[in-house]
């Protein structure tokens, strides 16, 4: 099925990517967030707060944004 | 969130208005830097046609430098197609629906309890906790995005970061965060997700992403560094000084370093150099109670010098004393020789 991914860590990009039924969101997010602490992001889906089960469904929107980021 | 729902549609379809001038302004960026590059290729094109006359008529030398124009354009080629490249994928970013933008609007009210809207100054505004970096407490901060200015995406005027209660550095009260001067943030790694977030109309997300830099703080490159927030600058040379480590000049009441601070020699008390002088006698630094005039010539030297009669005056004094005595014993002598010499004669 297709989800709407945000990344707002680096580009900020958003790209449709398809996902496995039944796929959790703390999976999903584990996955495309390699080496990084789902715990360092702030998780949205559908722009809620949803828990870490959720089970993403066909056309979900999943944002993570940092809690901390650089600045100059 | 005091916003209705009406009034947050009405901030929704501003927004989107904007973000459609936005493309429009990006077609014609696109516009722009095909132009250039054609002219570059009308140019080689030009260049084209001299070369096959020189070939013709054997200007080998004139075909040199032809050739070497040639090369300059070609060199400038990839570099604007790759602009028009990017100008290409900047147009193809899909204005949100009213209602994606609607509902960010929504969640961000959610989110932030102070959200607000300045008609006047058409911004949006969301207010952060206080922020403390390091155990330095720098207040609360409003973020506010300019909403005319989604339509250029013009960086220095597209949010503010607007100290509500300033603790600014004391080297620079313009500084209100380590990366904020002036209300602009020197946005740093999260300077591009920032712009797709705004360019797309995900505002939440934008204000996300500004909290996350305004609650970081990044010892490699603030407008001032925490461990010196709270100093103050030198009088003199400017440099930045903990409170604890300023010294206090008593005469000026300004704060100075330490390289820039001295003591009067008598009564050591702090002054900076201007208000020191060199005694003109003993070469002592000097504040300003501790010089006296000289009773004799009104030269200005220590109190020790002028009570022990050090002042160059008195030697002059003594000398001209006593060459005025000299001086009268000699004509006193003078005016009795000749008497003398008188009365033997007779």
């Amino acid at each position: 099925m297709k989800i709407l991914w945000i990344n707002n860590d680096g580009g900020g990009f958003a790209d449709y990517v398809n996902v496995d039924e039944g796929t959790t969101v703390k999976s999903f997010v584990s996955e495309k967030l390699h080496d990084c602490n789902p715990e360092d992001y702030l998780i949205r889906v559908n722009r809620q707060p949803v828990a870490s089960d959720y089970a993403l469904q066909e056309g979900d929107r999943v944002t993570a944004t940092p809690v901390k980021i650089e600045g100059a | 969130m005091s916003l209705s729902n009406k009034k947050l549609a009405q901030i929704a379809e501003a927004i989107r208005q904007q973000l459609q001038e936005l493309k429009v302004h990006r077609y014609g960026e696109l516009h722009e830097q095909i132009q250039i590059l054609t002219d570059n290729l009308v140019r080689l094109q030009s260049n084209q046609r001299k070369l096959d006359i020189c070939r013709v008529r054997a200007w080998n030398a004139a075909a040199t430098t032809i050739t070497g124009n040639i090369e300059a354009t070609l060199r400038d080629l990839p570099c604007l197609a790759e602009r028009i490249e990017r100008s290409v994928r900047a147009t193809k970013t899909q204005i949100p629906s009213l209602r994606d933008v609607y509902e960010e609007l929504v969640q961000a009210g959610e989110e932030f309890e102070r959200f607000r809207y300045s008609a006047k100054d058409r911004f949006l505004a969301v207010t952060t906790e206080p922020i403390e970096l390091e155990g330095i407490y720098l207040g609360e901060f409003e973020i506010q995005l300019h909403i005319p200015s989604l339509a250029e995406m013009r960086y220095n005027s597209l949010y503010s970061i607007v100290a509500l209660d300033p603790h600014p550095a004391g080297s620079n009260e313009c500084v209100t965060h380590p990366h904020v001067s002036d209300e602009k943030l020197c946005a740093g790694d999260a300077a591009a997700a920032i712009q797709q977030a705004l360019v797309n109309g995900r505002i939440c997300d934008f204000v996300h992403l500004v909290q996350a830099v305004l609650t970081t703080y990044n010892p490699g490159s603030p407008f001032v560094k925490l461990e010196e927030w709270d100093g103050n600058p030198c009088f003199d040379c400017g440099y930045t000084m903990a409170s604890d480590d300023s010294c206090f000049c008593q005469a000026c009441e300004n704060d100075y370093c330490e390289e820039c601070i001295s003591s009067c020699r008598h009564c050591e008390d702090f002054y900076c150099l201007s208000c020191l002088a060199d005694c003109r006698v003993c070469g002592d630094s000097v504040c300003g109670a501790c010089m006296k005039d000289c009773p004799d010539c009104g030269e200005l030297l220590c109190h020790s010098c002028v009570e022990d009669n050090q002042c160059p005056c008195v030697e002059e004094m003594e000398v001209e004393n006593e060459s005025e005595e000299t001086a009268t014993i000699n004509e006193n002598e003078q005016v009795r020789q000749p008497a003398a010499s008188g009365t033997e004669a007779s």
